[in-house]
């Protein structure tokens, strides 16, 4: 009796858009807040978004000299990683099926590779980035 | 001499826009279209990455850019597409019970109480320890 083949790679990249589904749900509102009108809308002082300020948070200024310093170097970059992933995985698979169901079903061969190739890049990318600061 | 047969077989079709006829699929699309704006988010981020990588004048070119009226509005509808997605997410959770009171599941309240819960907490942590702001 012949086996069937099990595909063990769709359900991966479902359970990559769970995960993610909760870190934008979770995570995300604060971080848009705090990285981009947090500023403008007078909520931080300027010290906060200055060339010193934005290394600061990358260094986790606020955990160094509390009993969790040892998180500080790399606390605020795991964040930054683990979000950008969060929101690529969870974004490009549902962009997928939203162009399958606009019409492009039959391009499944090559979206799959593209979509889930972005996001596994871009997350690369987050990570070489963030990890590129003292 | 046979007759001349012509076979027609039935080839299904489905417009791209059959989404657009029935108001549920509409809010759907709406609601998956959400993504677009977590990916857009995402690489956003990773701009502002390499604006601080490229040191002090870059970034302050950087920041012109993330603080222009144009960016700030653009900011607000990603976060309030964000916070679509969180809210639609939590409500998703009550579908896919993770344990039994009394051999039932949930009541859907208990879990979107929850979720709301864990999502102040984890909220208030991004502000004490990421950005000692509270």
């Amino acid at each position: 009796m012949e086996e069937e083949a099990v595909d063990r790679v769709s359900p991966m990249f479902w359970g990559l858009f769970s995960v993610g589904g909760f870190l934008v749900a979770l995570l995300l509102p604060v971080f848009i807040v705090m990285n981009s009108l947090a500023y403008p809308f007078h909520l931080i002082p300027a010290d906060h978004v200055t060339f010193d300020g934005a290394r600061a948070f990358l260094a986790g200024a606020p955990l160094q000299d509390g009993p969790l310093s040892v998180l500080a170097p790399w606390l605020a970059k795991l964040f930054l990683v683990v979000l950008v992933g969060g929101c690529l995985f969870h974004g490009m698979h549902r962009l997928k099926y939203v162009l399958e169901d606009f019409g492009e079903a039959e391009m499944k061969r090559v979206l799959d590779p593209v979509m889930y190739g972005i996001a596994a890049a871009g997350t690369i990318a987050a990570a070489f980035l963030a990890f590129s600061f003292p | 001499m046979a007759t001349e047969t012509v076979r027609r077989p039935y080839v299904p079709h489905r417009s791209g826009w059959w989404w657009t006829r029935n108001r549920r699929t509409l809010l759907f699309q709406f609601r998956e279209l959400s993504s677009v704006f977590v990916i857009l988010y995402a690489f956003l981020v990773l701009w502002e990455l390499w604006a601080l990588r490229g040191g002090a004048s870059s970034w302050s070119a950087f920041l012109a850019v993330w603080y222009s009226r144009p960016m700030i509005v653009l900011n607000i509808v990603i976060l309030a597409f964000v916070v679509l997605h969180a809210g639609t997410w939590f409500l998703l959770t009550t579908r896919v019970p993770l344990f039994r009171i009394h051999g039932r599941p949930p009541p859907a309240a208990l879990v979107v109480g929850g979720m709301i819960a864990v999502w102040a907490v984890l909220s208030f942590l991004v502000l004490r320890f990421l950005y000692g702001v509270v």
